[in-house]
C-alpha cells in the first residue's frame, strides 16, 4: 500500500515539477491545494491530498516556513526511521517511517497514513503534524485555512500559588478588555481554541474560553471569574508563545472544583512549575573593611627540610603494597641511605618523605581495597637539587600507622586499629647508615588547621603563576546588564596580578590588553596536523602554552558566567585534572567569604584550558552577569578587588609563599 | 507418496517462516523507551531523568537519534531546565562501537555565554546517550565539522565525552 502511495506521490509530484518549470507561480498553485496560515498564503512545492490528509516532504520550503512561524524545528536522518518535530513549548512530535502511529508530547495518536520515503524525500501527513502543533485545518472559500489555536491551558499549584499558562501555536497577541476584582478578560487575536467552555483554575477562579471572528482571522476570549475576588500578575513568559498568570484568591476563597490540567503534555516525572521561585539574594557582600585572613598553614606541614642532615643521595628501587588482614603493608626498597620524616594530618591523611631520594619509577596511585586505607600515592617531588620521594596514605579513620626500618629499606604498616592519641609526626634515617629513630619530632598542635580532605597532589615549585583573563578582542564573552565579560576578566586579573606580585610571586598574563591571544606558530601547527577546527584550538592552546612553556606553578583562568535563569548566581571553581581539585577547593574557601557571592562550589568540568595545562589549573567563573545581585557586584570596583584578594588568599593558602618547594596543600 | 512429500514441504516452509518471523521479531525488539536527562536550571549540574516511549523503530541508530533529539529538545516548557540554544537540532546520530557520533546544527554555537549552559546542556546530552545499552561516549560535531570547542566556548569537544568528563 505504501509502495503504491509512493508511486502515486511520485507521479503527481513529477507532474507538479514539470508544470512548475513551465509557469512557476501559477503551476505551484495549480498543482497544490491552497493554504492560508496566519493571514498569508502558504505555498508548498508539493502537497498531495492523501487519505483525508495532505502529504508533504519535510524538506518542502512551505513546510519550513510553516514550522518557522510556529517556532518548531524538524529532525530527520536518512537510514533511520524517526522524524521528530520539536515544538516551541519543547514538546516533541514523533513520526515513524512506515507507521501511522505518532506521538505528540508523549500522547499517542494515529495519522490517516504512515509517513514514507519517496526517493530521498521523507513524506509526512501535514494535518496530523499541524494538529500536534496546535494548528487546525479549517475549510475556507477555495482554500484550507491552517488556523492557529490556543492549544493548552496548563494549571499548576505550588506553595499556595496557582499559575496558569496559556499556550498558543503562534506568538501570543492579546489585549486586556476588562479588569475588575472579580472578572478579568483577555482577548487573543489570530487564534481560535478547541478548549471552549469553563475550566476551574483553583484559588476560587474559573476560566471561560469562547471563540469568535472569522476562519482567516479568529479570536479567542479567556475570561477569569472569581466571585470572591482575586488578584493576578503576569509572570515572565518563557517563550513568546505563551502567557503566564499567577493567581491569588481572596482570603477564604475555595475552588469550586479541583483544578485539573487541560491538554498538558509535560512529562509526568517532571511536572513543571511555570514561575521560577522567588529569588532570595545572598547576604550582602563585604565591600569594604578588612579581608579575613586565610588560614595560616601549620609550620610543620610547610616544612619539607629534613629533620636530620640528608644522608643520600638514595634511590627508591621499588614500592610494593601488600594487604594484611584489613590493613596494608608498604615495603619501600631503597639503595643508599636517606633521612625521612612522617606526618599525620587531622583529616586522615598520613605521609612520609624520603629526603635526597629519587624514584626510579613513575609515581603512581593505588586503591588497595582494604578497610584501613582508602588510597596510596607515590610521587617524586622537591627539586632536582633536593629530590624527595613522598608516600602518602589516605586512611579510613584515625588508623594506626607504624614505620619500621628494614635491611633493604622501610616498612610502613597501616592497620585497621584506631590510633589513640596518635603521634602527629616522626623522623628517622634508613639505609646503610640507618639509625632507627621513631621518636616523634615536635608534635604539631592538635588544633592545627588542615587542608581539606581531598586526594593528594603535588606541585612543581615554580615561582610563576599564570593568570588567564577570559575572552578578549572580538570575543566579548558574555555581555548583559551593561557589562562585558572580557573587560571584567582583565580588570580582576590585573588586580590579582598586583596582589601576587606584592606577595613575591612572578606573574604572567595570557593577555594584558583587549586581544584574544593566538600564536601564529600554533595556528600553523594546528592547521598542519590535520585535526579539525584548528583556529579554535590554536586560540585556546596559546593560553595554555603560556603556562606550559614556563612550567608555571599554577594556572588561574578568570571568567564571568551567564544563565538564562536570572536567579542563578554565585562563584564556580572548575577543575579537570586530579591535581587541580584541591586548588579549586582551596580557592573556594578563600574566595567566598571575601567576595560575598553565592558558593556554587568546585565542579569537575572538561574545559579546554584547564585540561591542556600541565600544572594545577582552575577556571573561576566569578559571578553571574545575568543575576541582578551579581551584576550589581560586578559593577563595583570594590567587588572586583575583593574577588582578586580572595583568589590571592587562596593562592597563598594553597601554594604558601614563592620559593617553597611544596606547600601544605600539596601534601 | 507425492502427497506426503507435498505435506512435508509445506510443513517445512511453515516452520522456516515461523522461525524467521520469530527471529526477526526478536531482533527488532530494542528498548521500549529511553531515559532522557535534563540539567536543573537552578544549579546547572543536577540531572533529572525522565522516560520517553519509543516508536516502533528500535534499531540502535534510530534509538540513538531519537534519544539525542529528545535530549536537545529538553523537557516540556515550564520545566526549569538548562536548554540548548533555540533552533538547535540533531542533524544525525550514528553509533560506532560504544560511541555515538552526534552532529548538531550550528545553532548550538549561538549565544555561547559563560560556561554554565554549555556544561549543563552537554552533560545532559552525554548522560542521555550513555544511558543507552552499550554506549559509553559521545563525539560531538557541529554542522558536520568536528570542533575543539564551540565558538567562544569552554568545553573541550575535540575528543569523545564520557560521564567522567563532567
Amino acid at each position: 500500500m505504501n509502495r503504491l502511495r509512493v508511486r502515486v506521490f511520485s507521479a503527481v509530484a513529477a507532474l507538479a515539477v514539470a508544470l512548475t518549470a513551465l509557469v512557476p507561480a501559477a503551476a505551484q498553485e495549480a498543482g497544490n491545494p491552497n493554504f492560508w496560515f496566519a493571514g498569508t498564503k502558504l505555498i508548498f512545492e508539493r502537497a498531495i491530498p492523501l487519505d483525508g490528509d495532505v502529504a508533504v516532504s519535510i524538506r518542502d520550503s512551505g513546510l519550513t516556513r510553516f514550522l518557522t512561524k510556529l517556532g518548531a524545528t524538524i529532525a530527520y536522518q536518512p537510514q533511520q526511521r524517526y522524524i521528530v518535530v520539536t515544538a516551541a513549548d519543547h514538546r516533541t512530535i514523533t513520526f515513524t517511517i512506515g507507521s501511522a502511529q505518532y506521538s505528540a508530547g508523549g500522547v499517542s495518536s494515529r495519522a490517516t497514513f504512515a509517513p514514507f520515503v519517496d526517493g530521498n524525500e521523507p513524506i509526512v501527513p501535514l494535518f496530523a503534524l499541524a494538529h500536534a502543533l496546535y494548528v487546525e485545518p479549517v475549510a475556507g472559500a477555495g482554500a484550507t485555512i491552517l488556523q492557529p489555536q490556543i492549544g493548552a491551558l496548563d494549571i499548576r499549584t505550588q506553595a499556595g500559588r496557582t499559575t496558569v499558562v496559556i499556550r498558543a501555536a503562534t506568538a501570543v497577541a492579546y489585549v486586556k478588555r476588562i479588569d475588575t476584582p472579580t472578572h478579568v478578560e483577555f482577548a487573543f487575536s489570530g487564534v481560535a481554541s478547541p478548549l471552549t467552555g469553563a475550566h476551574a483554575l483553583g484559588a476560587g477562579v474559573t476560566a471561560t474560553i469562547t471563540t469568535g471572528g472569522v476562519p482567516r482571522n479568529p479570536s479567542t476570549i479567556v475570561a477569569l471569574d472569581g466571585p470572591g475576588g482575586f488578584s493576578y500578575e503576569l509572570s515572565a513568559a518563557t517563550s513568546p508563545y505563551e502567557l503566564a498568570l499567577t493567581l491569588t484568591g481572596a482570603p477564604g476563597a475555595v475552588a469550586v472544583n479541583p483544578p485539573a490540567p487541560v491538554l498538558t503534555n509535560a512529562p509526568a516525572t517532571a511536572r513543571p512549575v511555570a514561575v521560577a521561585p522567588a529569588y532570595t539574594p545572598p547576604p550582602p557582600p563585604v565591600l569594604s573593611g578588612t579581608v579575613p585572613p586565610p588560614a595560616e598553614p601549620p609550620a610543620s606541614l610547610d616544612d619539607t627540610s629534613p629533620v636530620a642532615a640528608p644522608t643520600g643521595p638514595a634511590v627508591v628501587d621499588a614500592v610494593t603494597l601488600q594487604p594484611v588482614d584489613d590493613g596494608l603493608t608498604i615495603h619501600v626498597v631503597l639503595s643508599g641511605a636517606a633521612a625521612y620524616d612522617w606526618h599525620r594530618l587531622a583529616d586522615q591523611r598520613w605521609y612520609l618523605d624520603l629526603h635526597n631520594t629519587t624514584l626510579t619509577d613513575a609515581g603512581r596511585d593505588e586503591r588497595p581495597g582494604v578497610a584501613a586505607v582508602d588510597s596510596v600515592r607515590i610521587r617524586q617531588i622537591g627539586t632536582p637539587d633536593q629530590p624527595i620521594v613522598r608516600i602518602a596514605i589516605t586512611l579510613r579513620g584515625e588508623k594506626t600507622v607504624d614505620v619500621q626500618t628494614a635491611a633493604d629499606g622501610l616498612t610502613i604498616a597501616a592497620t585497621n586499629v584506631d590510633a589513640i592519641a596518635a603521634l602527629k609526626t616522626g623522623s628517622g634515617r634508613v639505609g646503610s647508615a640507618a639509625v632507627g629513630d621513631l621518636a616523634p619530632a615536635t608534635p604539631a598542635p592538635l588544633d592545627t588547621p588542615v587542608a581539606p580532605a581531598t586526594p593528594w597532589k603535588f606541585g612543581n615549585g615554580s615561582r610563576t603563576i599564570v593568570l588567564d583573563p577570559g575572552h578578549g578582542g572580538d570575543d566579548y564573552g558574555t555581555a548583559h546588564n551593561g557589562l562585558i565579560e572580557k573587560n571584567l576578566t582583565i580588570d580582576i586579573a590585573r588586580r590579582l596580578r598586583a596582589l601576587l606580585l606584592a606577595a613575591g610571586w612572578n606573574v604572567q598574563m595570557t593577555r594584558d590588553s583587549d586581544i584574544d591571544p593566538v600564536s601564529q606558530a600554533n595556528l600553523a601547527a594546528m592547521r598542519a596536523d590535520g585535526k579539525p577546527n584548528p583556529e579554535d584550538r590554536a586560540y585556546l592552546q596559546t593560553r595554555c602554552d603560556v603556562a606550559n612553556s614556563i612550567n608555571a606553578r599554577l594556572f588561574i583562568s578568570i571568567h564571568v558566567n551567564y544563565s538564562d535563569s536570572p536567579s542563578v548566581n554565585g562563584t564556580t571553581f572548575y577543575w579537570y585534572k586530579p591535581d587541580s581539585e584541591l586548588l579549586a577547593q582551596t580557592l573556594e574557601k578563600a574566595v567566598i567569604p571575601v567576595a560575598g557571592t553565592g558558593d556554587v562550589g568546585p565542579r569537575h568540568e572538561n574545559f579546554y584550558v584547564i585540561r591542556h595545562t600541565t600544572m594545577p589549573s582552575v577556571l573561576i567563573e566569578t559571578a553571574f552577569i545575568s543575576n541582578p545581585h551579581d551584576a550589581a557586584l560586578l559593577r563595583t570596583p570594590a567587588f572586583l578587588q575583593n574577588m582578586a584578594q580572595g583568589i590571592a588568599n587562596g593562592v597563598k593558602a594553597y601554594a604558601g609563599v614563592p620559593g617553597a618547594q611544596t606547600s601544605r596543600a600539596d601534601q | 507418496m507425492r502427497a506426503t512429500r507435498a505435506v512435508a514441504l509445506v510443513l517445512l516452509l511453515v516452520a522456516v517462516a515461523a522461525a524467521s518471523w520469530w527471529f526477526l521479531g526478536r531482533h527488532n525488539n530494542g528498548p521500549e523507551s529511553v531515559v532522557v536527562y535534563y540539567a536543573k536550571a537552578a544549579d546547572g549540574t543536577t540531572l533529572v531523568p525522565w522516560t520517553v516511549s519509543l516508536g516502533p523503530a528500535r534499531d540502535p541508530r534510530s534509538v540513538a537519534f531519537y534519544a539525542a533529539v529528545q535530549a536537545v529538545a529538553g523537557p516540556a516548557a515550564g520545566v526549569d531546565a538548562v536548554r540548548f540554544p533555540p533552533g538547535t537540532t540533531v542533524r544525525s546520530a550514528d553509533v560506532e562501537g560504544s560511541t555515538v557520533d552526534v552532529d548538531l546544527s550550528k545553532d548550538v554555537g549561538t549565544d555561547v555565554e559563560g560556561s554554565f549552559r554549555e556544561a549543563a546542556e552537554f552533560k545532559a546530552l552525554v548522560y542521555t546517550l550513555t544511558a543507552l545499552p552499550g554506549i559509553s561516549s559521545v563525539r560531538v560535531s557541529v554542522a558536520g565539522e568536528h570542533v575543539a570547542t564551540l565558538p567562544g566556548g569552554h568545553l573541550e569537544l575535540d575528543e569523545p565525552l564520557t560521564r567522567q568528563s563532567f
